[in-house]
């Protein structure tokens, strides 16, 4: 169990989706305990890359669908705007900081994903790792434990921190926490 | 006329935000951070203090907000969606092959 108090933390993309759709009471009371202390960080990346999710299942969706998937998206963007969310945008730091562990790990640590029926392209794959980079970028510049759900693309970062520190001068360690050690 | 124009100008320029005259006692040394910051940025202490307090405000939680309300709307974003709709939202863009080929 992480003390809620011990935050404020930078929620990923994959938390966010995870506690969305948690049926867990201890879960959600973490939660609610969580936002009476401290707001929802997340990192704009978060955001764009839900936003895009959106833009995509609407664009392949019926027609008759497309007001559903819309008010599903706009329930989201206004769970931005309210209080205790908040945005973290991305600055000269965030940047910098990206650009130097995508050189640095300029490939995923792990392939695309493919189910029964449907897979991740490698160019789709290569954008959503930066995508992690730059969510693990906002962390460290904002020194905010990260939540997430994607162990194997942040343990590599975190380990690539932990390896070659004084490439990171200043930021670092990455400290990550799994969404589903929240209430345990 | 100068001052006719001046009055003119005034009458035209952008309002400032209203501003309110009060007394406040402050720990020293946060005294000393703010009027170094407001120095910094050659700025009076009370712009420097109101700015520091507009920011510091921002990253406060509402103590009006709902974290009820919240969990419900991110329900709702995902509530109903597919398979292939959660991965999509969760940042994975991922296509059906056989879909494609047809």
């Amino acid at each position: 169990m992480i003390d809620p108090a011990s935050g404020p933390f930078l929620f990923d993309t994959s938390a966010e989706s995870y506690l969305s759709q948690s049926q867990s009471p201890a879960e959600v009371e973490w939660l609610m305990g969580y936002m009476t202390l401290f707001p929802v960080f997340v990192a704009v990346v978060t955001v764009m890359e839900r936003a895009r999710g959106y833009f995509l299942a609407r664009s392949r969706c019926a027609p008759a669908r497309r007001m559903e998937i819309e008010s599903k998206m706009l329930a989201y963007i206004q769970s931005l705007n309210v209080s205790p969310s908040r945005v973290l945008s991305l600055t000269t730091a965030i940047g910098l900081l990206s650009a130097q562990m995508m050189t640095m790990m300029p490939a995923p640590p792990t392939p695309p994903v493919h189910s029964h029926r449907l897979s991740e392209s490698r160019q789709d794959r290569l954008s959503r790792w930066r995508f992690d980079i730059m969510i693990a970028a906002t962390a460290l510049v904002h020194n905010l434990p990260l939540i997430h759900n994607n162990p194997r693309d942040f343990e590599s970062l975190r380990a690539l921190i932990e390896t070659v520190p004084e490439r990171f001068p200043g930021v670092g360690p990455l400290n990550l926490i799994s969404v589903k050690r929240l209430a345990a | 006329m100068l001052k006719a124009a001046a009055r003119r100008q005034a009458k035209h320029a952008p309002s400032r935000s209203r501003t309110r005259r009060t007394t406040w006692t402050l720990p020293q040394e946060v005294l000393r951070d703010v009027e170094r910051f407001a120095g910094d940025r050659h700025q009076s202490v009370s712009s420097a203090a109101a700015y520091l307090l507009e920011q510091g405000l921002r990253q406060q939680p509402s103590p009006k907000a709902s974290g009820v309300d919240i969990l419900a709307m991110w329900r709702k974003s995902f509530t109903g969606l597919t398979e292939e709709e959660r991965l999509l939202v969760d940042g994975i863009i991922v296509e059906d092959p056989s879909a494609e080929s047809k």
